[in-house]
Formats: C-alpha cells, sequence, structure tokens
C-alpha cells in the first residue's frame, strides 16, 4: 500500500508539459487514494490506525531515528481523498480556464508540485516530514501566488505569504524541537501514545508544544493575527485560490489540530485558545467581506471566516466535526471559486461586482452552480453547509467546552455569511448589466463540467456526515461525538441567515439610493471594514518600518564599516602570507635540505624542553 | 638455534601476484610493438586480482613471516584502496602517454611495482618490513618522476625528490635503529609491550628514534616543514605520475606511519602526539594558504594535497578505532576526487604544458558543462562540502579527534576546511564566471579511458558522499 502511495507521488512529480498528464497523475493518485480507503474500510476500527509504511531508513544517528515512511490512517486517507479529489476537478477545470496563458505548462507543473507537497504533508508519519511538507506547501503557494510575475501585486502577494509562512515554518520546527527533547522521537505514533502517560493536562511542555504547534497552524490557517496574506493571495490565477486558498492549503491547520488530538486534549488551555480565535476570525473576516468589492477577495475573507468555523469546532473538541466541514468546505468552497472564475474569464478578467450585472440569462451553469455554493456556504436546509456548520454550531453551545460565547459569535457570523453572499450574488447575477463594453459569454465545457461535478458534492455530502464521522473516529480516540438536537438554535442560526438574505435582498435587489443611503449612514463602520480593521497598516508601522530601518542601520554601520572592513583587512593579510610562503619555497634543493634539518632541530628542541 | 619463520604465502598472495605482472608486463613489453595498451590491459588485470587475492584470508589479523607481515581489515581495505588508485593512474596514463610521446613499456610495470611497495608498507608490522616497502614505492617513485627524459623540468623533479628522498630515508633508518637499539626489537607489537613498562619511556635514545620517525615520515607525506619537494616535484612530473603520487604512496606511507605510532608506539604519546599536534596545524595552514596565490593547476593541487595530509594527521593523533576507519575513509575518497581532479587537468591539457593555469578555465562552464561540472564536484568535495565524498570523510575525522577531545585541532581544521574554499571556488568562479582571454582555445582530448576515470571518480566522489554506510562499516570491522 505504502509503496503504491509513494509511486503515484513520483507520477506526480513528473513536471510534463502536458495538461492531460498533469491531470491524470493527479486522477491516479486519487484512484490510489480511493483504493486505500476502502481497503481501510474493510477494517475493523480498531484496526485501522497506525499503519505506518516504512519506506527507506534514512538516517540513524545516536538516538535520532529517521525513516522515509508514511501513515496510512483515516485521517489522512480522508485528507488525501479531499486533496486528490477537489484537486483532480480544478487540474479539469484549469485547462479551461489557463487555456490562453503561455506559461501554461509552468502553471501546470507548479500544481502538481503542490498536490505533491501536500500529499507528503498528509501523509508523514512524523513531524520531520510534517514539516517538509509544510515547507513545500508553503513554496508551492508562494510561487502560484506569484504566478503573474509580471504583475507587482502578486509579487507582493507572494512575498507577503510566504513571510507569513515562515513565521508558522519558525514555530513548526522550534514544536519539533521540543517534542524530540521531551519524548525523544518525531515519530507520531512514539509520541501519541507516550503523551498521556508523560504528562498531566496542561503541563508547561505541553502547552508550550501544542502553541507552537499553532503558530504554524494559524499561519496556514490564516487565523488572527496571521491572516493578512490569504486575501492578498488571490492575485495568483483563480484555480489556485481555488484549490489552495480555499479547498486544501489552509485547512492544513486544521488538520494538523486533528492530527495531533491527543497532544491538545492534553492542553484544555490551548483548545481555549483556539476556539477564541477561531470564533472570532470567523466574526470578524466576515465582517470585512461585507463590504469588500472585489469577487475572490469576499469569497476569501469567508474562507477565514469558515476556517474560523473549522477551529471552533476543533477548539472544542469536535475533531470530527472540524474536519467534516473541512470537507463540506473544500466541496462548496471550490465550486464558489471556480463559478466566480467562470464569471471572471467570461468577463474577460474583470474581477470588480460593481461593473458586473445580469449575468443570470448569460451565463445559465455558471449561476446555478453559484446559487449552489452560496446556499451551501450559508447553510440552506439539506445543502451540505448546513450539516456541518449547523452541528458546529449547535455544538458550540452544547459540547463540553462550549459556551454562549462561542455560539453566539458563530450564530453572528451565520447571519453576515447570509448577507455577504448574497450580495455578490445579487451583484453579479442579477439587475442589468452595468459596464456596456463587457460581452460575457458561457465558459466551455471543461470549465463548466467540474462546476457541476462540485455542485452535485455540495448538494449531497451533508448526507455523509455520520459515515464521515465514524470513519475518522478511531483517529480521535474511538468514540464519534454526540449528535446534538436543538431546535431551538437550529431555528435560531436559519432566521439569522435568512435575515442577512433577505438584507442583501432588500438593499441591492432594489434601487441604489437606499445603498447609499446605509453607506452614509454608517460611513465610519464602512470605512473600517473596507480598511480591513487597519490591521495590514498595523503591521505596516509596528513591524515592516523598524524592521527597515533595522536593517538600513546595520547596513550602513555594521556591514560596509564593519564586517566588510574586517573581511578585506582578512584577505589582504592572508594573501601577504601566502605570498611569503612561496618565496621560502625556492626550488634550490640545498635549501630544502636545510629546511629538513632545521625541522628536525626545532621537534627535537621542543620535546627536549617541553 | 633460530626458528625457521612461518612462511604464508597466502597472505603474500597480492604482493606475489603483483610482482608476477609487473615482470610479465616488462617481458612483454620487449615482444610488442610500439602500441602499450596490451600492457594497459594486462596492468589492470594484476591489480584486479591481487585486490581479489587480498581477500583469500578472510578479515581476521593473521600475522605470518616471524610476526612481521599482517593481513586484517586494514591492510585488505588498503590494497583495495592502491588498486583502485594505480588502475586509475594507468587508465589516465593512456592517452596521456601518447601525447606527450611517452612510449616506455618499463612505466606500466613500475606502477605496479610501486604498488607492491604500497601492499607491503600497509601489511607490515615491523620496522624492517616498513622500511623495505618506503624504499620499493620511493625508488619506483623517483623513476617515475623522470618518466619524461626529455623534459628538463622533469629531469629537474627527480633529482631533487631523488635526494632529498634519500636524506629522508637516512631519518628514517637512523630512527628505526634508534628505537630498536632503546627497546631492543624491531617488531610492533614487542615495542609496544616493551613501552609498556615504564622503565624505558623517558630514555633519550628512543625519544631521538622517535624525532627521527617524526622526520622522516614528515618527510614522505610532505607535511610541513619536510614539504618542500612536494610543489616542485608535483609540478615536474606528468601529470598522471602527480596524480598517483599524491594518492596511493601518500596513503601507503600513512598507513605505516599509523601503524608504527599507534600500534607500536602508544605508549608514549604523550611526547609525540603535541608534536604531531603542531605538525598538523601548520601543514594545514602552510597548505591552504599556500595554494591560495597559486596559479598553475597542478601546484595548486599539490599545495592542497599538502593540506590534505594536514587533515588525515589529525586522524592518526585521535589515536582510536574511529580515527582508523576515518583514515581509511578518507584514503578512498581522496583517491575518487584528487583522481578526478587530476583527469580534468589532464584531458585539458596540451603537450608542454598549456593550458594548465587557473585563467585557462575561465569560461569553461559554458563551453563544456559537462566537464566544468564534474570538475566542481571534485574541487567542492576536496573542500569539504556536502554531499560529496570530501565532507563525509573530514566529518569523520574530526569527529574522531572530537571524540578524543582535541578541539582547538578540531577548530583550526575546520577553519582551514574554510580557507581551501577561497582557492577551491576560484577555480569554479573562472570556469563559470570569466571570460576567457582572446579566443577560447581549450580543445579537450576525451579519450575513453580518461572519461571512464571521470566518470568513476564522479561515482565515488558523489556514493561515498551520499551512502557512506557500507564503506564506512567495513572500515569499522
Amino acid at each position: 500500500m505504502g509503496f503504491l502511495a509513494l509511486s503515484f507521488l513520483g507520477a506526480v512529480l513528473d513536471k510534463k508539459q502536458v495538461g492531460l498528464v498533469a491531470c491524470s497523475a493527479v486522477g491516479l493518485a486519487f484512484l490510489v487514494a480511493f483504493w486505500a480507503l476502502t481497503d481501510l474500510m474493510n477494517l475493523e476500527p480498531a484496526e485501522r490506525i497506525g499503519h505506518v509504511e516504512v519506506l527507506y531508513p534514512w538516517i540513524t544517528s545516536g538516538k535520532f531515528h529517521l525513516d522515509l515512511s508514511v501513515l496510512i490512517d483515516p485521517l489522512s486517507v480522508f485528507m488525501l481523498m479531499i486533496i486528490t479529489g477537489v484537486g483532480f476537478v480544478i487540474h479539469v477545470y484549469s485547462i479551461g480556464y489557463m487555456n490562453d496563458d503561455p506559461e501554461y505548462s509552468r502553471f501546470m507543473s507548479y500544481m502538481n508540485l503542490f498536490i505533491f507537497s501536500m500529499s507528503v504533508l498528509v501523509m508523514a508519519a512524523d513531524f520531520f516530514f510534517l514539516i517538509v511538507g509544510w515547507a513545500l506547501v508553503g513554496l508551492a503557494s508562494y510561487l502560484l501566488i506569484g504566478f503573474y510575475s509580471e504583475k507587482r501585486s502578486a509579487v507582493l502577494a507572494a512575498r507577503k505569504a510566504f513571510v507569513m509562512n515562515v513565521i508558522g515554518d519558525v514555530g513548526m520546527v522550534v514544536a519539533a524541537y521540543v517534542i524530540f527533547q521531551n519524548f525523544g522521537s518525531l515519530n507520531y505514533v512514539d509520541v501519541f501514545a507516550k503523551a498521556p502517560e508523560m504528562y498531566l493536562p496542561n503541563s508547561d511542555a505541553i502547552l508550550l508544544i501544542t502553541f507552537l504547534l499553532l503558530v504554524g497552524a494559524f499561519a496556514k490557517s490564516a487565523q488572527i493575527p496571521l491572516h493578512t496574506w490569504l486575501p492578498d493571495a488571490m492575485e495568483g490565477p483563480t484555480p489556485v485560490s481555488a484549490l489552495i486558498h480555499a479547498a486544501t492549503m489552509v485547512t492544513a491547520g486544521v488538520y494538523l489540530i486533528a492530527r495531533c488530538s491527543v497532544l491538545y486534549e492534553l492542553a484544555p488551555y490551548t483548545m481555549y485558545l483556539i476556539a477564541t480565535v477561531g470564533g472570532i476570525t470567523a466574526i470578524f473576516a466576515a465582517t470585512i467581506g461585507l463590504v469588500q468589492n472585489d469577487i475572490k477577495r469576499v469569497i476569501a475573507y469567508s474562507t477565514m471566516s469558515q476556517l474560523g468555523y473549522m477551529f471552533l469546532a476543533v477548539g472544542i473538541g469536535m475533531f470530527g466535526l472540524g474536519m467534516f466541514h473541512l470537507m463540506t468546505h473544500a466541496f462548496f468552497k471550490a465550486l464558489l471559486f471556480l463559478s466566480a472564475g467562470s464569471v471572471i474569464h467570461g468577463m474577460s478578467g474583470e474581477q470588480d461586482i460593481r461593473k458586473m450585472g445580469g449575468l443570470m440569462a448569460i451565463m445559465p451553469l455558471t449561476f446555478i452552480s453559484f446559487l449552489i455554493g452560496s446556499l451551501s456556504l450559508i447553510g440552506f436546509p439539506l445543502t451540505s453547509g448546513y450539516f456541518s456548520k449547523e452541528a458546529i454550531i449547535i455544538s458550540a453551545w452544547h459540547a463540553p467546552m462550549g459556551n454562549i460565547f462561542f455560539w453566539g459569535l458563530a450564530v453572528v457570523t451565520a447571519g453576515l455569511t447570509g448577507f455577504y453572499s448574497f450580495r455578490i450574488f445579487f451583484f453579479a447575477f442579477m439587475g442589468k448589466q452595468k459596464d456596456p463594453n463587457a460581452h460575457p459569454h458561457e465558459s466551455p465545457v471543461v470549465m463548466t463540467l467540474p462546476l457541476m461535478i462540485l455542485a452535485f458534492l455540495s448538494l449531497i455530502a451533508g448526507g455523509l456526515g455520520h459515515d464521515v464521522l465514524e470513519f475518522l473516529s478511531p483517529v480521535f480516540g474511538g468514540h464519534v461525538p454526540p449528535h446534538h438536537e436543538d431546535g431551538l438554535l437550529e431555528g435560531i442560526t436559519l432566521t439569522l441567515g435568512a435575515v442577512g438574505v433577505i438584507a442583501a435582498l432588500g438593499l441591492y435587489l432594489t434601487d441604489e439610493e437606499r445603498v447609499k443611503f446605509v453607506k452614509d449612514m454608517l460611513l465610519p463602520v464602512h470605512e473600517i471594514l473596507y480598511r480591513k480593521y487597519y490591521i495590514d497598516e498595523l503591521y505596516d508601522f509596528f513591524l515592516v518600518q523598524p524592521t527597515k530601518a533595522i536593517g538600513k542601520f546595520l547596513e550602513e554601520k555594521a556591514e560596509r564599516q564593519g564586517i566588510d572592513f574586517v573581511v578585506d583587512q582578512v584577505a589582504e593579510k592572508v594573501k601577504e602570507t601566502s605570498e611569503g610562503l612561496s618565496q621560502w619555497q625556492s626550488g634550490k634543493v640545498r635549501v630544502y635540505a636545510l629546511n629538513m634539518v632545521g625541522g628536525a632541530v626545532m621537534i627535537l628542541m621542543f620535546l627536549v624542553f617541553y | 638455534m633460530i626458528p625457521a619463520p612461518i612462511v604464508d604465502l597466502v597472505s603474500l598472495s597480492p604482493v606475489i601476484v603483483l610482482s608476477l605482472f609487473a615482470m610479465g608486463v616488462l617481458i612483454l613489453d620487449l615482444f610488442i610493438g610500439k602500441d602499450k595498451t596490451v600492457l594497459v590491459f594486462l596492468s589492470l588485470l594484476g591489480l584486479f586480482l591481487a585486490a581479489v587475492s587480498s581477500l583469500a584470508k578472510g578479515t581476521g589479523p593473521i600475522y605470518s613471516f616471524s610476526n612481521s607481515y599482517v593481513v586484517d581489515t586494514f591492510s585488505i581495505f588498503l590494497t583495495f584502496v592502491f588498486a583502485i588508485s594505480s588502475a586509475l593512474a594507468i587508465m589516465l596514463s593512456v592517452s596521456y602517454n601518447k601525447e606527450q610521446g611517452i612510449k616506455i613499456g618499463e612505466y606500466y610495470s613500475i606502477i605496479l611495482f610501486c604498488t607492491v611497495g604500497m601492499i607491503v608498507l600497509a601489511s607490515s608490522a615491523d620496522l624492517i618490513m616498513i622500511f623495505l616497502g618506503i624504499e620499493i614505492v620511493s625508488i619506483s617513485l623517483y623513476i617515475l618522476a623522470g618518466i619524461r627524459r626529455t623534459e628538463k623540468r622533469s629531469n629537474e623533479a627527480a633529482l631533487k625528490y631523488f635526494l632529498l628522498g634519500a636524506f629522508a630515508s637516512g631519518f628514517l633508518l637512523y630512527g628505526m635503529a634508534l628505537v630498536y637499539g632503546a627497546t631492543g626489537t624491531t617488531h610492533l607489537k614487542d615495542i609496544a609491550s616493551v613501552l609498556a613498562s615504564s622503565e624505558f619511556k623517558t630514555s633519550p635514545i628512543l625519544l631521538m628514534g622517535v624525532v627521527l620517525l617524526v622526520v622522516g615520515f614528515g618527510f614522505k607525506v610532505a607535511s610541513v616543514p619536510f614539504h618542500m619537494w612536494a610543489p616542485d616535484v608535483y609540478q615536474g612530473s606528468a601529470t598522471p605520475v602527480t596524480a598517483f603520487m599524491s594518492v596511493g604512496p601518500k596513503a601507503a606511507v600513512f598507513a605505516a606511519f599509523f601503524r608504527i605510532f599507534v600500534e607500536g608506539i602508544p605508549n608514549i604519546s604523550d611526547y609525540w602526539d603535541t608534536i604531531l599536534c603542531i605538525v598538523a596545524v601548520i601543514t594545514m595552514f602552510v597548505g591552504n594558504l599556500g595554494a591560495i596565490i597559486q596559479d598553475n593547476m597542478k601546484r595548486l593541487l599539490a599545495y592542497s594535497s599538502i593540506s590534505h595530509a594536514g587533515y588525515i594527521l589529525v586522524a592518526l593523533i585521535a589515536k582510536n578505532s574511529l580515527g582508523m576507519s576515518s583514515l581509511l575513509f578518507y584514503m578512498l575518497a581522496y583517491a575518487f576526487m584528487s583522481f578526478g581532479a587530476f583527469a580534468i587537468i589532464i584531458i585539458l591539457d596540451k603537450q608542454n604544458g598549456d593550458n594548465l593555469e587557473v585563467k585557462d578555465y575561465a569560461g569553461l562552464g559554458f563551453k563544456h558543462p559537462v566537464i566544468a561540472v564534474c570538475m566542481s564536484i571534485f574541487l567542492l568535495s576536496l573542500g569539504g562540502l556536502p554531499p560529496f565524498a570530501g565532507f563525509v570523510g573530514k566529518f569523520y575525522i574530526f569527529s574522531a579527534a572530537v571524540k578524543e577531545g582535541y578541539i582547538t585541532l578540531v577548530v583550526l581544521g575546520v577553519l582551514n576546511s574554510a580557507i581551501s574554499f577561497y582557492y577551491y571556488l576560484r577555480v569554479i568562479v573562472y570556469m563559470y564566471m570569466k571570460e576567457p582571454e582572446g579566443d577560447y582555445q581549450v580543445q579537450p582530448s576525451l579519450a575513453p579511458f580518461s572519461l571512464l576515470v571521470i566518470g568513476i571518480a564522479v561515482f565515488g566522489t558523489i556514493e561515498l558522499g551520499i551512502f557512506p554506510g557500507p564503506v564506512i562499516s567495513w572500515t569499522m570491522n
């Protein structure tokens, strides 16, 4: 099993020039993952965990062992299914979307690199390869965000994403070091087996480890305060946004916490922190999303907000629910992004929703997909989002670690979600066409087919909820999270969601005067939200500017006058010595012989006087 | 009555095989015409058989000839290193000799005889045997250095080497005599057991003998301050001979050096290890600093070879089993990377020693990228950059020394590695970043044997760098 799994990685690595090959590589990977899934399904739940396939013992140095090995368990296979499944669909979509791009094959190879890195990340059987995958994913993301390398904003966004990710990587590396110090191993199996025996809940070591891992998770999953790169990352091509910044990479943080659930259960304080940050991020991102005008940015903020939900879920100990929402979110968010991509493609690159409108009739397939995606996002009954999100919101109240504060955050966010998702929906698809120069057209079938597949999944995936929870349960200590029924809470959530939608309807489907009126009334608030709470400005003022000043100072004083000077002098002296040495080398045999005698005498003198 | 020594011809089989082949080559040379290719194949076959026959006795230490000859892992491993390095030297010579007009069949048989001497050196457990081995090796090398009879530089090299070498042999022999005088035996094991009782430890005769041994060995391995012959001789000799001299014979002398000091007189190491530390440090410094301003590639590698002798001395000073295995590993690694670098010098070399300056390498990276990449690999490995063999070798040597607490020595060694990058990288900079002066003229002569050598060397350098495990565990035995 492990061998086959790796052989598909090899196939993915092949940077073939043709989209077909790229797609079939990912498709093949998906089939292998699917095969692993059926294999696991046939096993008894208790036997499903801990299949570590050692491929090659790599480094053995003292007590440090490192094997190249993969972990096959429900969690990794589950993630693999999502990554390769959604990845495959998006690869197919990219064939159409990137068709006109001269750098088509470079794009495809980066995409394959990303899938490979992500597979390494989720299949790693120890923290070392987890970090390898983690960093590779960061690299792939950097390359893809900055894909339009002639666009300055894209390059800046890529750099920002990279810096943020590196902050997370540092946290991860330090975490790995602390883990190795404490447990003497980096292997999941060893660490997770030893942890409960060695440490009491909330002991310092565990809190430190979980916190450091959390830094990595927050950076990758764009949680406050390491979130600013995600909206900017929308500068990349839309399939990238769909694949990396919605469906897969950003969920790595959630995966990490779920993977280390054993450790996190020993650290309730950290869990509380996760849930709080998750909840706040959810509402924070949702409010910003209310006022943005770029269609992709709105979806990006909604991604952040949904990631907040996932963190909330894992933070209150509902790991299974977090993973379930991760899955449904992967479907409907990829769907939304791809539909948005289809819109942008049809509008020849226009991303501002104020210039769109009336696309319903022109792009019916895209319209339907986007509608389904939005409905699922707001948790409209019986769509997939409904099942996963509703479960999280109710658990936020009813779970042992839940409280009314978490629930409040979650439920208000649900209302805001309704508003902003339908705001863009109405802007883009309803009303009249606003830009007379645009000639929108429906996208080709390679693009709409993936949309339909994802739309189908978004609609029905909710029904898999119980199966997913049960499948994953062995990884999370063997119990299926209890299902909470609370009609009242459910009702409140649905009502708020509906209120959001209706508010959007009321504002944006009627005349524009009303929008203007509301906007003027709430001008200060609008400004703060539009500026994203000034977080970027804060970073710039407190971190970027001082760092630049220090760098400048060091360059002028320390570098030029200190180090450079010393280095130059050393080089000068070394050269002089070298020349001196070669003059010693006179070429005369008698000098050489004398030299030998001299050496002998010196050694003798040394011995006598020593 | 003196008991007759145990005659164990099987132990001696590599030596016997090689001697027979060397004589065969010599005789066959009379009957064939001007094309000496058949001699090459015969010599290679001889080396191969010698290496194989060294395995005949298994790996356990087996003493024979009144305990003066020993077969153990150390000697077997070195026999392989010698066979490989001699084979590489022979293969390098094929096209070089054709181009340079060296039409002497004895050439190959002398290399084989020299190899015989090296095997004797690595296997001897007795001062007299060691001297015998050193003389076989040295005399062969004197001839090889002067093999280009019509070349002035070659003659100068041979004569210098001979005069100074004879001088050094005097030191060595006198040192051995004094050690014998102090301990009453020439067997290394017996010397060790005599010295185990404390009364002889401070005898002036013994210490004088040790000093003279250091001088003699110091000369043979070209350590400072007895190194001065090396740059001149290396530059003057034919390039394949230079490559040969810098690897095999040096390794053999190091083996004897190691046997005497670590197996024979470890009990008085208080006296000699400080001396050797100082010698090692100044050897590294002089070698590396001397190389910095060299413009001639052969001279540059000669100085580099001096500095490598310094590193190997560190392994000897460590005196532990890790030191021994790191010494062996380093010999093998050094054989690959040094031969590789020399092979590239040879294929770029033209008659009359053109194209031997560093500046002749300008632009090589663009005209002949494969050659330039190979050269970069060898140079970086010589400098000790992972993932190449040189790094692993240095790493093991230094960790052996650290284990015994020679921290200062190791720090100085690492510092020297850093210095050495200056001149190795300088060549690489020339290859990739400088425009050639005038028209580009260097035309490599791509003879199949030379390419084979480069291929083997690249493979060995990378293989030992990435998967050092099997070789290390062999040397640990």
